[in-house]
């Protein structure tokens, strides 16, 4: 069969009004035609009257009859009260004919339609009740609806009736993810659809993208074309930020895009929606930069549930993951322009005092470098603890210190949110997944590194002709400047619009910054710097020989060569250096990031024997070269970019789309 | 109270009932006489027993019966002029306010019928002093219809607000006219009458079906002969 027939956007309430059969015609014995209800992607579907009076919708089936007849064979003697009834399947002339329960009222997308801007909460929940009640029931008995979409849900008097159950699929281990054929909607198609997967997870994030549609009026992902949707189902998180906050980890967890990490059951998200929900009392306005509250619905609502013990162990990790899930937004608001968003004055106290220290340590004026850097470590951690102290006091208190970002308008009850003024679109944010071309990382990559090796270039230059160093000494800080940021850059590129572990990168980039360490040092050897770098702690010789360097290496080099591996290495370690050169980062060159890494550079200093001005100065040198010279989006050209670059990209992502097409 | 109003030419005259049958949109009855009395439905009786001597006589039916517990005839719905006036045989409340007699509707008001009969009210455009009765309660008639239209000239069929019965899909209006003998039919554009293209005001027959680019319906007239 044509699957790609049933992807066409077509208006979402139906297509052109083409019928087989008459009114007042008898295609099924017993049963009149009296009109057509809707034409599904399954086939016609007609309100018919039996001889008795009996009324019942009559579904034709097209071609691909026996996919159909197969799911239906499934459904056919289940009953609940939230699932539209399946009467028969009869075979007559050649066509298969189902006859199901008629019901009368509105379907949901006639609903949502009427709705714009979403329903009241009230009647959200109680949809979703019903919703959830049916799905779930379906899921129970190993039953994956598929091709839940508001056109498939009825409602009458405000009883909700999931329809289309035609389409379910028979869950069992070994078609789990047999069946290729895709079919459905694509704003309510769940990623993994994409592999080829259809688990029960499918379904959850179905009733998800319905429950965001019903409180918003907005399907989370829209687009101009299939592609442009499906591509943001695959890679694109969806912008929370106009649902209530409230709402907004429940449906975050809903809406993962790992099938494991998501809400296991449509159950658990009705109950987690009605947690939320009932904490609507102490709901307050949004407030930007707000973590989202920890009293978890989920806790909530799993104490509330009873679950098998198998589910434990599940909803265990899930919780794990739930709440890391849920920390990313603080840390990347606070990593953000954290000036802006939190105590100004303290920022600028932080960076006037790295700004005094650099120009302190720096200065030709011989200073005992040995006794000023103890203090400023000192001085340097009581104001970071002190800042911290403040950030924590700020949110606990919720002092709102007036700095434009997202504001939710949540004056209407029950109503939703709307934004008002989006200077930052958290999927605009680096952590937005993206589809980046080959090409397209291969050449800003190669573009950024040119830059970053004459900025380099253009440092040590600068420092050699304002006398503060030798050429010797300008060659190679401008050198290892260079080489740092591209550790920084080349592996951030990489990563660029990819989801990835933290740890997972932080080692990587940490290797890089041992290869650069290694390099540091060989220059210096052959330069015969002689710069005053040591290892206290004294690493064998031999092993370092055996390690590092083919030839022998005194004991007094290899001291040395450990403590710049050991310098690098860590630099490159503690700072998310991919998040710093990453097109979508908050702002080209952020001084806050530039002081953070000179303080993690001074910090570092303390255990290996490293000047610490040098340490400092190349600290604050590669992070500002990484950061001038990576390609950087305007925020306001970000939405562009995304959908340029999906349709861009559309033949290196035809593999993904035939999966799905 | 209103009495003087009510011209006894129209209270006599009688009306037809036909029931729309639109693809993709629902079931619509469409009433043309002037005076719409609004009661119980009887128990809905199964074809299979139509001709059976069991079957109670309803010819005294109200002309929109609803299942529910109303009264017989509960309330009537009378054109006078431009207007609707409403006579209350029963409990019956206009905007929440008991009728007492006779009241006359506003363009857009809400009927309580008994104690859980909602229905609403409808002028949908100046024009036309046809009015769309929908049912906001949960209660139906005994077939599966979805809305009333009491016709007075003319009954729009089509996508706007102005449409006293909405067909959203649709491309164009439909106009049924009301004729001398029964109903007419026009459009603006291309119609066909069972197939063949209509063009001009068309009269149309119980159980024609009409259709065009993208929508279909059928007309069927209800008891004919009562």
């Amino acid at each position: 069969m044509n699957s790609t027939l049933d992807l066409r956007l077509t208006p979402r309430t139906g297509a052109a009004m083409k019928f087989r059969h008459q009114p007042e015609t008898r295609p099924l014995d017993g049963y009149t035609i009296k009109r057509a209800i809707q034409r599904g992607g399954f086939g016609e579907v007609y309100y018919a009257q039996s001889d008795a009076g009996k009324e019942v919708a009559l579904k034709l089936l097209n071609d691909n009859t026996e996919v159909e007849l197969r799911g239906v064979s499934h459904c056919l003697n289940l009953s609940h009260p939230n699932v539209m009834t399946i009467f028969d399947v009869r075979e007559s002339h050649g066509d298969y004919w189902i006859i199901m329960e008629y019901v009368g009222g509105k379907p949901l997308d006639q609903i949502l339609a009427e709705n714009p801007n979403g329903l009241p909460h009230e009647q959200v929940s109680k949809l979703l009740a019903g919703l959830s009640a049916g799905v779930d029931f379906l899921n129970e008995r190993g039953i994956v609806h598929r091709d839940l979409k508001p056109a498939n849900i009825y409602t009458e008097n405000g009883h909700v009736k999931v329809g289309d159950v035609g389409l379910s699929k028979f869950i069992s281990v070994s078609r789990r993810s047999a069946h290729t054929q895709s079919v459905g909607t694509v704003y309510y198609m769940a990623p993994e659809i994409a592999h080829g997967r259809y688990g029960r997870e499918v379904d959850v994030y179905a009733v998800a993208v319905i429950l965001f549609e019903m409180l918003t009026g907005k399907v989370p992902f829209d687009g101009e074309t299939t592609g442009e949707i499906l591509m943001k189902q695959l890679t694109e998180k969806p912008n929370l930020q106009i649902l209530p906050e409230k709402f907004r980890p429940v449906l975050k967890r809903a809406l993962e895009k790992d099938p494991l990490k998501r809400t296991p059951t449509v159950k658990k998200l009705a109950e987690e929606f009605e947690a939320a929900l009932a904490g609507r009392t102490e709901s307050r306005p949004a407030r930007k930069n707000e973590a989202p509250k920890y009293e978890s619905p989920d806790f909530a609502a799993s104490a509330a549930s009873p679950s098998s013990d198998a589910d434990h162990s599940e909803d265990r990790s899930e919780r794990r993951s739930y709440s890391q899930g849920r920390r990313v937004p603080s840390r990347f608001d606070n990593d953000r322009p954290w000036h802006q968003t939190s105590s100004g004055i303290a920022a600028a106290l932080v960076f006037a005092f790295f700004a005094v220290l650099i120009l302190v340590l720096t200065s030709p004026i011989t200073v005992p470098l040995g006794l000023l850097s103890l203090p400023f470590v000192g001085i340097a951690a009581v104001m970071a603890i002190l800042y911290v102290v403040s950030r924590w006091a700020i949110r606990a208190f919720a002092l709102d210190d007036g700095g434009p970002a997202v504001r939710l308008n949540a004056s209407r009850p029950g109503g939703t949110a709307t934004r008002t003024n989006t200077p930052y679109v958290r999927h605009h944010a680096p952590e937005a997944l993206r589809h980046v071309g080959f090409l397209q990382r291969s050449a800003e990559l190669t573009g950024s590194m040119s830059v970053a090796t004459l900025c380099g270039a253009a440092m040590g230059g600068g420092f050699f002709l304002s006398g503060h160093f030798e050429s010797s000494m300008a060659v190679f800080f401008g050198a290892v400047t260079t080489m740092t940021a591209w550790a920084a850059m080349l592996p951030g590129k990489l990563w660029e619009g990819r989801g990835g572990n933290g740890v997972a990168r932080r080692l990587m980039t940490g290797l890089l910054g041992c290869l650069v360490g290694v390099a540091a040092f060989s220059l210096d050897k052959s330069m015969m710097l002689g710069l005053d770098v040591h290892d206290y702690s004294r690493v064998s010789p031999q092993l370092v020989n055996a390690s590092f360097m083919p030839g022998d290496l005194s004991p007094d080099d290899c001291s040395r060569l450990v403590g710049y591996v050991f310098f690098f290495g860590v630099l490159l370690m503690v700072r998310r250096w991919w998040y710093h050169v990453d097109s979508f980062r908050p702002r080209r060159v952020r001084v806050t990031s530039l002081a953070w890494t000179s303080l993690a550079a001074l910090i570092i200093t303390t255990i290996p024997q490293f000047p610490k001005d040098l340490a400092m100065l190349i600290a604050v040198a590669a992070s500002a070269t990484a950061q001038a010279s990576s390609i950087w989006v305007d925020p306001e050209q970000r939405a562009n970019s995304l959908g340029h670059s999906s349709s861009d990209s559309d033949d290196q992502s035809t593999p993904l789309q035939a999966g799905v097409l | 109270m209103f009495g003087s109003l009510t011209s006894p030419a129209s209270s006599t005259a009688t009306g037809s009932r036909y029931t729309l049958w639109i693809d993709g949109v629902g079931a619509w009855l469409v009433l043309t006489s002037p005076v719409v009395t609004l009661g119980r439905a009887q128990a809905p009786v199964s074809p299979l027993l139509a001709k059976s001597s069991l079957v109670k006589d309803t010819s005294d039916e109200a002309d929109v019966t609803i299942m529910s517990s109303l009264s017989r005839k509960h309330a009537q719905l009378e054109r006078v002029n431009e207007s609707w006036v409403l006579t209350a045989h029963a409990a019956t409340d206009v905007e929440g306010r008991p009728v007492d007699g006779q009241t006359v509707l506003s363009d857009d008001c809400e009927i309580t019928a008994g104690s859980s009969v909602r229905l609403g009210f409808c002028v949908t455009t100046p024009l036309s002093a046809s009015a769309r009765l929908s049912f906001l309660s949960d209660h139906r008639p005994a077939g599966a219809v979805d809305g009333v239209v009491l016709m007075a000239q003319t009954c729009l069929l089509g996508p706007g607000p102005e449409n006293h019965v909405r067909c959203p899909q649709w491309p164009t209006s439909v106009v049924l006219v009301r004729g001398r003998r029964g109903l007419a039919v026009k459009s603006r554009k291309d119609i066909f009458v069972d197939g063949s293209l209509a063009t001009g005001l068309t009269p149309l027959s119980s159980g024609q079906v009409i259709s065009g680019t993208d929508f279909r319906f059928r007309l069927e007239e209800i008891n004919p002969e009562r």
